[in-house]
């Protein structure tokens, strides 16, 4: 879907991004993760033609960026950035319509879409004629979202879109990005200095710094091999096995069963979730629901510790 | 055929043909027979040739200029290109007068012509971007206008200008500037005096009543779009009444025209952006600062010298000098009322048809707001080094 | 009855906070009726043969204050916005400092020494003083336009950018509406200063409302100061008002709800 090769940037005499390879399936979702000025940015931005490589090649969906018309290419890409970046003086429905309108769709097709997507991102439709300063933060980024999925494109670029928020907004957003990634099937790349919002939600993943490719692969696989003391430092002092299992929903150890616990955990969550909402209620068991709660079944203490494989 | 090579500097290149443009299409000097006959223009290449050759070598230097790469070479030479520029106008205009007035008949007057206007603008914009983007420091800068400054004042102390009606108006009018320079200060010193001793209770007020303080922005605001020759005209009749009504006003000189409608109206305009400054001044000190201040045990007097004043200070200046500026710009209108100041030679030289004289009053004020300007820049930057 | 009292104050003091209506209606009654007050002027000056301007209507005189400061503004705000766009394009970044620098010159330029220098080079008339008021207000609109477009907040330049507006998308639906405000607030500043600079304009033969003022001034006839002043202080109100309308009018979501 997109694949970039050998491509160096650098603004000045400062490189940012040197002889970086890459290619990024259809239908990943992708978390290019690093401290910040790895270059991470900056690889995410040429995807998109906001800047051009100074060498190498990049191409999106089979053809090389250089020969597109920059705003064409952009039009068919979503983009979020950090801290929403809503037009101020647009309402929110015109916000969240900006490329619809741009590519010319008719009121009709408009309205219809802003529907569907008030639905899929559970925006309060009461919103959608405010203006974005009377929005919290995480409603803000609800809507930048929104905006970025509005012209149904199948890439979508994400730059860092939760760091500014509070960290219950950003779980249920991360959650929610992850339900439609998982139903849509996009191709999103995903920016992020944050190793637990990498791992939680990536499929395949990317680990840079100094502008240097540095690891590659499922989080698992470098959560289990990390290359070298510069990953292992960045993947954090929080221990290996913790990590691990953040990559597990609950499901995989649920079993049947109704009595035990009255708290319960959704089957979508990851065993550490699990484990952390067990060491709150001091419980060694928790029910299972899924979406609706509906109660599906209990996850116990045991299993977990008893588990093996590695995600 | 060789490549054209880069051009690195468009704002010099810009500069340059608006130099050129203003050498080829306009008149340089003016040469009239006396004040009210119309004048013949003539051109620059009809000046002396090698002041005239030294303005059009730093004009062609200037368009050189924008090609070389590196910035702070560029710079330095900009700036010696636009003193030569300076130096050949200036020197060419006034050995050009000198040599026009020697067949002309005494009545008449040599004026300079856009040419000259341009080229000394095309200078003193080239000069002004090269010092901006050569991060020259402050004495750097002050060292760049003092020399340019002295460099002026020793050609027209050795006579260059003097066959120059503008210079011949001058020194017609040598004795009357300094009254009229002194006077204008006088307004002005007076007007920003008042009005500090009005507007500082007026701050305090309106800090300690927040209640107050739309009202009086609302008000303050209204003076402050009546256009000045309006507010001079609406009081001279009020002012008349309460002179003729109480005879000490007149014992002291207060009439309805001359300097004390024109210091009222003056203190009215400078109240808004003085009363304005101070409060954003004082309501901007961060509410924590304050708390940690009285949390180590300052007393209100420490509290105001130590810590609000110095937090302030920026913006009081900020709004010190917008009045200054104001006040010096507004003042010269006064002339109208009879107040004096550098505004009588405008009006006066509009009146009688005597452009030159008008220049006598306005390049002054124009240079005192500037310098006004300057000065207060520097406190400011001194103000905020310190925070 | 008391009700009905009440809610007639409260209405009048409705009225009172918002100057702009009574203020054009004073505009518009000083305009016209100020022959009729010859009586008041009388009083005022006595001894004043004759004390109410007649060389023209004060209709015609508004009507020609309102032209010299229309054109200029007009004039200024498209030489000045353009410039402002042009500075803050990619190809104009290299005149940005110059610009800047010579704006911030400029506005320490007293107006009446700009009116006063453009004389020696156009002459006595209209056009002069059009073109001095042009001059003088084209950089505090530059400044304005510059200071809005920058006021633009990177991330949202960033948003458009990335979402496929084109630069000039970006520059007329994002920059241009969001730097309004600040172009507004440079305009009025700019027409207010004009509307008064322009009456200082009749002493180099321009006619406005000052040719009453002027007169009256060298001929020691205070009654035609008086006039002339009193109306160019209300249209300087009244035309301020109308701006600070229309800065209401135009914020996105309409007048800010207080509270």
């Amino acid at each position: 879907m997109i694949e970039l090769r050998n491509v160096s940037k650098s603004f000045g005499a400062v490189p940012a991004v040197a002889d970086f390879s890459l290619k990024i399936e259809s239908g990943a979702f992708f978390v290019l993760a690093g401290p910040s000025g790895c270059g991470k940015s900056t690889v995410l931005r040429m995807i998109n033609a906001l800047i051009f490589p100074d060498k190498g090649q990049i191409e999106v969906r089979g053809q090389d960026v250089r020969t597109m018309e920059p705003e064409k290419l952009r039009r068919g890409i979503g983009y979020v950035i950090q801290s929403a970046g809503l037009f101020p003086h647009w309402t929110v429905a015109d916000n969240i319509l900006a490329v619809p309108r741009l590519l010319k769709w008719s009121p009709p097709e408009c309205a219809a879409r802003l529907d569907a997507l008030v639905g899929l991102l559970r925006v309060d439709p009461a919103l959608l004629n405010r203006y974005p300063r009377q929005l919290s933060g995480g409603q803000q980024q609800r809507i930048g979202v929104a905006r970025a999925l509005a012209a149904d494109p199948d890439i979508v670029l994400m730059d860092e879109p939760f760091a500014a928020l509070d960290p219950v907004s950003r779980l249920v957003l991360q959650d929610e990005l992850r339900g439609i990634h998982a139903r849509s099937g996009k191709t999103i790349v995903f920016v992020t200095h944050d190793m637990d919002e990498a791992v939680r939600l990536a499929t395949g993943m990317a680990v840079m710094n100094g502008g240097l490719l540095i690891q590659a692969g499922s989080p698992a696989s470098i959560l289990l091999a990390p290359v070298d003391d510069f990953v292992r430092d960045f993947l954090g002092a929080e221990s290996l096995q913790l990590r691990l299992l953040d990559l597990v929903p609950v499901r995989t150890l649920m079993k049947p069963g109704k009595k035990g616990a009255t708290e319960t955990i959704a089957a979508g969550a990851s065993l550490k979730n699990a484990l952390n909402l067990m060491l709150a209620c001091r419980r060694s068991s928790l029910g299972v629901a899924d979406e609706s709660g509906a109660r599906l079944g209990e996850i116990h203490l045991n299993d977990i510790v008893a588990r093996r494989d590695g995600g | 055929m060789a490549p054209m090579p880069k051009v690195h500097d468009h704002v010099l290149l810009t500069l340059s043909c608006l130099g050129f443009a203003g050498v080829v299409s306009g008149g340089f000097m003016d040469l009239a027979q006396n004040r009210l006959a119309k004048g013949s223009a003539y051109s620059l290449f009809q000046a002396p040739a090698f002041e005239a050759a030294a303005a059009m070598a730093g004009l062609c230097g200037l368009a050189l200029l924008s090609f070389p790469r590196r910035p702070k070479l560029r710079s330095f030479t900009t700036i010696l290109a636009a003193a030569l520029i300076l130096w050949g106008s200036c020197a060419g205009a006034g050995h050009f007068a000198a040599f026009l007035m020697q067949t002309a008949p005494p009545a008449a007057r040599v004026s300079l012509g856009p040419a000259f206007w341009i080229l000394a603008i095309t200078a003193i914009l080239a000069i002004a971007d090269a010092v901006q983007r050569g991060n020259f420091g402050f004495f750097a800068r002050l060292f760049i206008g003092a020399a340019f400054c002295a460099g002026f004042f020793l050609m027209a102390g050795t006579g260059s200008f003097d066959h120059l009606s503008l210079a011949r108006e001058f020194s017609n009018n040598r004795g009357i500037f300094a009254t009229e320079l002194l006077h204008h200060l006088g307004l002005v010193g007076a007007a920003v005096f008042i009005a500090l001793m009005i507007g500082m209770p007026l701050t305090v007020l309106v800090l300690r009543k927040k209640a107050m303080t739309g009202f009086v922005f609302a008000g303050l605001g209204i003076l402050q779009t009546i256009p000045s020759i309006a507010l001079f005209g609406v009081l001279i009749a009020p002012m008349t009444k309460l002179s003729e009504e109480l005879p000490f006003l007149r014992a002291i000189g207060i009439n309805g025209t001359g300097p004390a409608p024109a210091v009222v109206a003056l203190t009215l305009y400078s109240l808004l952006p003085l009363v304005r400054g101070f409060y954003t001044g004082f309501s901007e000190v961060a509410f924590e600062v304050k708390d940690a201040a009285t949390a180590i045990g300052f007393g209100a007097r420490q509290m105001f010298i130590e810590v609000e004043l110095p937090l302030a200070l920026p913006a009081l200046l900020s709004g010190m000098r917008v009045v200054t500026i104001q006040a010096i710009g507004l003042a010269s209108v006064a002339a109208l009322i009879g107040a004096g100041g550098l505004g009588t030679f405008i009006f006066q030289g509009i009146g009688q048809y005597a452009l030159d004289l008008v220049l006598v009053g306005a390049i002054p004020v124009i240079l005192l707001a500037l310098l006004t300007n300057f000065f207060f820049e520097m406190l400011l930057g001194l103000a905020r080094r310190k925070l | 009855m008391g009700a009905d009292r009440r809610s007639l104050i409260a209405a009048l003091l409705r009225l009172a906070r918002q100057p702009g209506p009574w203020l054009t209606v004073l505009l518009l009654a000083a305009m016209f009726l100020m022959p009729k007050a010859e009586p008041l002027m009388r009083w005022l000056f006595p001894g004043d043969p004759r004390p109410v301007y007649t060389r023209a209507s004060f209709f015609e005189l508004t009507l020609a204050h309102a032209e010299l400061v229309a054109i200029s503004s007009l004039a200024a705000a498209a030489i000045g916005i353009g410039v402002g766009i042009f500075v803050t394009r990619e190809c104009g970044r290299e005149f940005a400092a110059m610009a800047g620098a010579i704006a911030a010159m400029a506005q320490t330029f007293p107006p009446v020494a700009v009116l006063a220098l453009t004389i020696p080079v156009l002459g006595y008339g209209a056009a002069p003083a059009i073109a001095a008021l042009c001059l003088y207000a084209i950089f505090p609109i530059i400044a304005a336009t510059v200071t809005g477009i920058e006021a633009v907040p990177a991330t949202v330049r960033d948003a458009a950018m990335g979402m496929g507006f084109a630069p000039r998308d970006v520059l007329w639906r994002i920059e241009l509406p969001l730097a309004f405000p600040f172009i507004l607030a440079g305009l009025r500043n700019a027409v207010i200063i004009n509307i008064g600079t322009a009456a200082i304009g009749s002493a180099a033969g321009a006619l406005s409302l000052g040719s009453p003022i002027i007169e009256g001034l060298s001929a020691s006839n205070p009654a035609y100061v008086l006039e002339g002043a009193s109306i160019v202080a209300l249209l300087a109100m009244a035309v301020d008002r109308g701006f600070a309308w229309l800065e209401d009018f135009t914020r996105p979501g309409g007048p800010e709800q207080p509270g």
